[in-house]
């Protein structure tokens, strides 16, 4: 059974998993290429600075990679009114462990294909003293990333559109309420301590924060 | 009698009983009255003070100044900005010495001035810096959060309390550090030391980071006045560096004497165009940020009076005021410098083991919603 689900999600969402893994596989090596590849010293601050700036793209597609990989899996099964799950004679929870099951697995695809990537720009890359690449440290932080946003991705799209629309509401009246503190001249800054809650330790997406950096000193 | 007379009469009277009284009174009676007074002193202060912190309660804000910083602080947090203090005080007392600590004045003040920023009282404290330690330095203020407590005050204190000492017209140290100096070399200020000294394009910089210490020393600007330029920069690091100040826009419109230097590569040229410069709008391959760990591992490593040494004699080569406030030779000093530096590189980018396990709790428990949801009742 988990092997047809398996193929199931591969059918209808392999054109979107083709582009995550062509993305990223890419990554590490435009990263690698915009960097240079020197062992000239001079070009070592110039490195780092170009790398830095590329930073915030990858833990963006590693969102994007979990985005759709989670949001495929579960496409169907919502244009179709959960008429398909119901009707198999199997308990809810089992058959959710299957879609996540086969939608793990075909996250694996572009997290491998990531490390493969960075793997190749690194061997690829000659540098000056001082700076080391870190391919397999890079792509433990883009599979963390990747599992995490899988996480919180999966979890909404496994839902009823109720419950996404409760997640989605709460986000906008967030928004709203920051918009109208703002009107009053309060100096509450919601926003501010929802990102920090979100993204600082022991935040869930602390991962996505932090130097993403394919070489560094 | 008259009336006057019999006034007089009964003071002169009451003179002569008045030591008689005095004595006859016994040791018990005038303790008890000892006792009473005390209480009523006691008793006064009690009001003294509540009036005072009844007059905190009201402005709502207090101050503590020491030497050139000034906190600002919610009143209700006088024990705990005081308790930072010294423990601020007592890090960095022992490199003072008598005159240095002399001129740390703990003042305390109710005051009415209100944060700058927009923070809200209860997130931490402001520390100012009022100031500067040269003309042109900006004043700046720092947040210093109420999660960092009693220790993150103290450590903002102690960075910027004694910056009254450095400014008193010690120019040659402040213009060569070019930043406020610091007393401790914290992790953060290594690491950007490493970092600069892995990644500063000047061959002598790379000649430092392969640990030749002579390098080191001219990289830090530390050789006599005037032959910076020649140790830092080479023949094309200095023709680069005069197209890159003085050699904009098209070749064909170069003045003769860029060209000379440039495309015909006469060093001499170079080097009196480079002359012409500003100093401080050249690059210098290692700066305030590594100079300032070398100045803090020398006060560190000098102990007891080691700022007082430094700042003693103001007109030496900063190679031996240096050597002086660490109490050993400056080859010594730099060497142990540059080990410091060399153990302070920045950890790799990979996220660590808290973070990854959080990671993986946050993953369970969000598919452990998505497992045990109710069944698709709506859309």
């Amino acid at each position: 059974m988990y092997r047809m689900v398996l193929f199931t999600q591969w059918k209808w969402g392999r054109l979107a998993l083709g582009a995550t893994v062509l993305a990223a596989f890419a990554l590490p090596l435009v990263a690698a290429l915009t960097a240079g590849s020197d062992t000239d010293p001079r070009l070592a601050q110039h490195t780092i600075e170009t790398l830095a700036l590329l930073g915030p793209v990858f833990p963006l597609v590693a969102a994007l990679t979990a985005l759709f990989v989670a949001v495929t899996a579960w496409g169907a099964d919502h244009q179709g009114r959960h008429v398909y799950a119901l009707s198999m004679p199997v308990t809810r929870s089992r058959f959710v462990l299957l879609r996540l099951g086969a939608a793990l697995t075909l996250l694996l695809v572009p997290l491998v294909a990531f490390w493969v990537g960075a793997l190749v720009a690194a061997s690829a890359t000659t540098l000056p003293p001082g700076l080391h690449t870190y391919p397999n440290l890079l792509a433990l932080r883009f599979a963390l990333a990747a599992i995490v946003a899988f996480g919180f991705f999966f979890a909404i799209a496994s839902a009823t559109a109720r419950t996404a629309g409760y997640v989605l509401g709460g986000l906008v009246a967030v928004l709203l309420l920051q918009l109208l503190l703002y009107a009053l001249d309060s100096k509450i800054n919601l926003v501010g301590w929802l990102l920090q809650g979100l993204l600082v330790w022991p935040g869930p997406f602390d991962v996505f924060s932090g130097r993403w950096m394919l070489i560094d000193v | 009698m008259s009336d006057p007379i019999r006034k007089a009469g009964l003071a002169l009277l009451l003179c002569s009983l008045l030591p008689a009284t005095a004595h006859g009174q016994d040791r018990a009676a005038l303790e008890t009255r000892a006792t009473l007074l005390r209480r009523d002193v006691v008793a006064l202060k009690r009001r003294v003070d509540g009036r005072d912190s009844l007059n905190r309660a009201t402005l709502g804000w207090d101050s503590l100044q020491i030497g050139s910083l000034e906190l600002h602080f919610a009143a209700r947090d006088l024990p705990l900005v005081r308790a930072a203090a010294v423990r601020a005080l007592d890090s960095i007392a022992p490199l003072l010495g008598a005159p240095g600590a002399r001129r740390l004045q703990i003042k305390i003040y109710p005051t009415t001035r209100t944060p700058r920023t927009n923070a809200a009282p209860d997130s931490g404290w402001h520390v100012d810096r009022l100031l500067s330690p040269r003309p042109g330095t900006p004043v700046t203020t720092s947040f210093v959060e109420r999660a960092d407590s009693v220790a993150g005050l103290a450590a903002a204190i102690a960075r910027i309390a004694p910056e009254a000492l450095w400014a008193q017209a010690d120019t040659s140290l402040l213009a060569w550090l070019n930043l406020p100096p610091q007393l401790q070399a914290d992790s953060a200020a290594l690491q950007a030391a490493y970092v600069a000294l892995a990644t500063r394009p000047e061959r002598v910089a790379r000649r430092c980071f392969a640990e030749e210490l002579a390098a080191c020393s001219a990289a830090l600007g530390l050789l006599p006045l005037g032959t910076d330029l020649h140790t830092w920069y080479d023949a094309a690091e200095m023709r680069a560096l005069v197209k890159a100040v003085t050699g904009g826009g098209q070749q064909a419109r170069w003045p003769v004497e860029i060209r000379e230097c440039v495309m015909s590569q006469d060093p001499a040229t170079c080097d009196r165009l480079l002359a012409l410069q500003n100093p401080l709008s050249l690059p210098t391959p290692l700066g305030g940020a590594a100079r300032g760990t070398l100045v803090a591992l020398a006060l560190q490593g000098g102990g007891p009076g080691a700022m007082d040494r430094l700042l003693a004699t103001p007109t030496a080569p900063l190679t031996t005021r240096l050597a002086s406030a660490a109490a050993q030779p400056y080859d010594s000093l730099l060497s142990h410098w540059r080990a410091a530096v060399g153990r302070a590189r920045p950890e790799p980018v990979g996220p660590g083991v808290a973070p990854t396990i959080t990671a993986f709790g946050w993953t369970a428990l969000l598919l452990g919603l998505a497992l045990g949801g109710t069944r698709w009742r709506d859309r």
